[in-house]
């Protein structure tokens, strides 16, 4: 006899398993999206006129090509769709599903399937039933925030908008007399609506460059869109302005790559990029734009690289290949990316409505400027919170707490400024310094004291394993496990081969700094600073009096930690506290005779550090430059000499200066003249007499 | 089944109460050093912050011990008679040996983190007052009363002490609220006084008695001056006023419900404990008033 109560909970489990099964596939519909395909794609501009691609390029693109088709995974299958060799149509069937279910990153697979599209218009390698699938998908899919249905799909990243609205743009050109499922838009309205997107998003970054500046991993998709659209847009306008973007991506990979490395300070980027064995995401794609660093062939299923392998219209201006060649072994560079928060008026952006679509790129949605606005937003469209400031129960929290405190939203936001300001990708005034033995690139002065999300502040490069970084971990980080990436930012200042890095803060309200003390109890977060620093990567690691020395290929570094270190494992140098102050040193053999005289000279130097109330006084005597005195608040001097932190102009170097905010990039080597300008489009590359 | 699992928690409450009991008054200083950080924390930097209490709290815990002892001294209990003497020389050189150390401890610390060294008068000051208040006691014959200003001392101190490693000059309202605590911890501690007389077991006092009416009519007077001396930080600075008004007013109402028993207490019978809880009640509140509006 079956019990009442077990038939009930069955009944019970039954319902629950249904309900599950609903909502898991609430938009997959049996009957298939009608649709009236292009049945061709051309255009009236081509963006080869000025110049052709290097043979350079042209040999790395079929490398790449070649080893990309025989991948399996479904990005790889535009290569063999470009090459019109048969498809893994199971690999590309399979990826649907994300779209389907409106899942987060289906952007990235939406691009490379729309990239799959244009290309079968002149190979028509795709079967129908595949092309029916593929269309059906994207028919129903979602491509903007402001769309109805309900979606725990981040759009608000600087990688996700780009590359959400060249879906929209491209799928829009597509199928322009169809109707679209959840946006019930025809194409022709999806194009419309796309195109004025796309060309605030290009304009800001032309501007104003990237809030997630250098990310080695989110460039990749990044890339991947703006090859989209110098391919596909049938704007003329969109598609320059997409092919100097990529130009100046290019730019910053020639700046700052070291030995295989994209060895600087980055906006977003992860622990497992930068701890341990690991290779830049973005690796593949600057070797393929520039030649540098090395090409890996089990890297054969690159978004980016796939689709600037599989591009017919964009190549990179042959100067920067050389000024890659050439800025190899020496060389200095200025940059800034992003803006402050208090500078949005001066370039024409508000603090709320559709230009809060800056700040969200700049993961500023809960900074004293923007959350009001970006409150209201979440209400008008109804946008689940997680996906842009966290739970509904921090903003119910925000709100009533600033009702008990007597302040306004805003306010209130401002005395947790190191956790609401300090996720955002403000101001990233960018320092590299390379010779041929090493090379150090930091954020100066970035964000001191604040809570960072996903920021590399600094790092100093020996060669691509060889390489120390420090990090102070806690706050709000990524999914709340980066002990490496983000926490709490430094006052890192550098001058040429020296940095002194110090990690301190301010307080905050008691109720966060409750909840930080919460969130530390129950993650791995401890009250600690802590290096990077593999031993097993150097030739020679020593330690003598706070210093950590390591030698690698003729290039010295030297590593100072004002509280006591201890090694927790091979490649982690830890010191306890949040409050510390680190130095930096590099040497070579070219400078020091040998390593054992760069470490007699550390020692020897004139070190005095006092703490103070918030931050040290600094002061060293560095062997190679003289006395360094720093603190806090207070000017970086290297000789009594002070030392510029910045703001720099968008980019400074010996082959470019460009103020910052303008939108016009020149940059020259030898007789090459590159002009990029954002204010006509124009992308000009002329050999001088 | 149920009421014997309650018997055993409570019997386990009451074991480990019985064994935190002697270092109840430390543990609580420490969380007084605590707040006291925690409510002038703008003046430093997180970091600094967190050696304050550490340090803090090591050096005033040492300064805590010697006040016990100072209490121990003038009460002699525990010694018999035979070898009252040495055991008094003995307490005497501890007194002096946990002195010396929170100076030391302070010293250290001053010279290790570069701090003003001005906050070295704070332990010094300190245990100064413990020999003041020693010898006040023996030349005064005072020592009940002194053993209480003591306790309240030993609590209250701690939230100024751990206000001053912070900032030297904290805002005026942390004055205030030292001060009240102050007098709602000596007002609790002359109830104790009652408690002890009546050995817990009564909990009711007679009315009538000269010496209890002293005591309740100060133990008023005490409790009114916390309820004006709390009120006072509304006129003076504090950050956020909705969130002190909120605390403060339950903190009013338990201070003042308490101030009502006490004054029944001189015509009428009257349970001591209850009055002391009610009081404990509005400290809770008044510590919460003044976190939370910092």
């Amino acid at each position: 006899m079956v019990s009442k109560k077990k038939v009930a909970s069955s009944f019970l489990v039954l319902i629950t398993l249904m309900l599950q099964i609903i909502t898991a596939f609430p938009f997959k519909q049996d009957e298939l999206w009608e649709y009236s395909m292009i049945s061709d794609f051309n255009r009236s501009f081509n963006l080869y006129d000025d110049f052709n691609a290097t043979t350079g390029y042209k040999e790395r693109q079929s490398l790449y090509l070649n080893i990309s088709r025989f991948s399996e995974s479904m990005y790889a299958q535009a290569v063999r769709v470009y090459l019109k060799k048969e498809v893994n149509e199971e690999s590309i069937e399979k990826e649907l599903t994300d779209i389907y279910e409106y899942q987060d990153c289906m952007d990235f697979d939406m691009n490379m399937l729309l990239r799959m599209l244009y290309l079968n218009l002149e190979t028509d390698i795709l079967s129908k039933d595949i092309k029916d699938k593929v269309c059906d998908a994207l028919g129903k899919a979602k491509y903007w925030y402001t769309e109805p249905s309900y979606t725990t799909a981040i759009f608000y990243t600087e990688n996700h908008q780009i590359l959400y609205s060249t879906s929209e743009l491209l799928v829009g050109q597509l199928f322009p007399n169809d109707t679209f499922t959840n946006s019930d838009m025809t194409g022709q309205e999806h194009v419309e609506h796309a195109i004025p997107l796309l060309n605030r998003w290009l304009d800001w970054r032309g501007q104003l460059g990237f809030t997630e500046w250098h990310s080695n991993v989110y460039f990749v998709e990044t890339m991947s869109a703006l090859v989209n659209l110098v391919d596909f847009a049938p704007d003329e306008e969109i598609a320059y302005k997409a092919a100097m973007i990529l130009d100046l991506m290019a730019f910053g990979f020639a700046s700052n790559f070291y030995k295989n490395r994209y060895a600087t300070s980055m906006g977003r980027c992860y622990d497992n990029s930068r701890v341990g064995i690991s290779r830049d995401s973005i690796s593949e794609a600057a070797w393929l734009m520039l030649g540098i660093g090395i090409h890996n062939t089990g890297d054969s299923s690159d978004m980016a690289a796939i689709s600037l392998a599989t591009s017919k219209n964009y190549a990179p201006p042959p100067l920067l290949e050389e000024i890659a060649q050439n800025a190899s072994e020496s060389f200095e560079h200025k940059e800034r990316n992003s803006i402050y928060l208090e500078e949005g008026p001066d370039y024409g952006i508000e603090y709320e409505g559709e230009d809060l679509m800056y700040w969200w790129s700049m993961a500023a949605p809960l900074a004293p400027q923007t959350i009001e606005g970006s409150i209201d937003l979440i209400e008008e469209y109804d946008i689940d919170p997680w996906t842009i400031t966290g739970p509904q129960q921090l903003l119910d929290f925000i709100k009533v707490s600033a009702y008990l405190h007597g302040l306004s939203i805003s306010e209130y936001s401002k005395t947790a400024k190191l956790l609401t300001r300090g996720s955002a990708y403000e101001t990233a005034n960018i320092y590299t310094y390379r010779t041929p033995h090493y090379q150090l690139s930091g954020a100066q002065d970035h964000m001191k004291g604040m809570d960072g999300f996903q920021e590399h502040i600094w790092q100093a490069s020996l060669d691509d394993a060889a390489y120390v970084f420090t990090n102070s971990p806690g706050g709000l980080t990524k999914d709340f496990d980066q002990l490496f990436m983000g926490g709490w930012k430094p006052r890192a200042t550098f001058y040429k081969n020296i940095g002194v890095i110090q990690y301190d803060r301010e307080t905050m309200p008691l109720e966060f700094e409750f909840a930080l003390w919460i969130l530390n109890t129950f993650t791995e977060n401890k009250l600690i600073t802590h290096a990077y620093f593999p031993q097993t990567a150097f030739d020679e690691v020593k330690s003598k009096d706070g210093w950590t020395f390591g030698e690698k290929d003729g290039g010295y570094i030297a590593l100072y930690s004002y509280e006591p270190t201890y090694w927790v494992s091979d490649y982690e140098l830890r010191a306890n506290g949040i409050k510390n102050v680190w130095i930096v040193e590099l040497g070579s053999e070219h400078e020091q005779k040998s390593f054992d005289e760069f470490v007699s000279e550390i020692l020897d130097s004139k070190l005095k550090i006092t703490p103070e109330s918030i931050g040290y006084e600094v002061f060293y005597d560095s062997p190679s430059r003289g006395e360094i005195t720093v603190n806090w608040d207070d000017t970086f001097c290297v000789d009594d000499k002070e030392i510029d932190l910045g703001d720099y102009p968008r980019y400074d170097n010996k082959y470019c200066f460009q103020e910052f905010g303008t939108t016009q990039t020149i940059i020259q080597f030898e007789n090459q003249r590159l002009e990029l300008n954002f204010d006509n489009s124009n992308r000009s590359y002329q050999i001088l007499p | 089944m149920k009421r014997k699992r309650s018997g055993a928690i409570k019997a386990f409450r009451k074991a480990i109460g019985e064994k935190l009991s002697p270092i109840r008054p430390i543990i609580k200083a420490i969380l007084m050093i605590i707040i006291g950080a925690l409510i002038t924390r703008e003046s430093v930097g997180a970091g600094l912050l967190t050696t304050n209490i550490v340090f803090g709290s090591f050096s005033y815990c040492l300064l805590a011990i010697a006040g016990l002892l100072t209490i121990q001294l003038l009460v002699s209990g525990g010694f018999s008679i035979k070898d009252v003497k040495s055991s008094k020389s003995r307490v005497n050189i501890l007194f002096w040996v946990l002195y010396g150390l929170s100076i030391v401890v302070m010293v250290m610390y001053v010279s290790l983190y570069y701090l003003s060294y001005y906050l070295i008068i704070v332990p010094v000051a300190i245990g100064f007052l413990w020999i003041i208040l020693r010898l006040y006691a023996s030349k005064r014959n005072k020592t009940d009363k002194v053993v209480r200003i003591i306790y309240s001392l030993i609590f209250s101190l701690g939230f100024l002490y751990g206000a001053l490693l912070n900032s030297l000059t904290p805002p005026i309202y942390v004055y205030f609220f030292f001060v009240s605590t102050l007098f709602l911890q000596l007002s609790r501690e002359l109830f104790k006084i009652l408690e002890d007389k009546y050995k817990y077991s009564f909990f009711e006092m007679k009315p009538g008695d000269i010496y209890d009416g002293k005591l309740l009519k100060q133990s008023l007077k005490f409790q009114i001056s916390a309820i004006m001396l709390l009120f006072l930080p509304v006129f003076f600075g504090v950050k956020y006023l909705l969130l002190y008004l909120i605390p403060f007013i339950l903190s009013t109402v338990f201070i003042s419900l308490a101030s009502l028993f006490t004054f029944k207490c001189l015509s009428t019978k009257e349970n001591a404990k209850k009055i002391n809880r009610t009081i404990k009640i509005g400290i809770y509140f008044q510590i919460f008033a003044i976190l939370t509006a910092s």
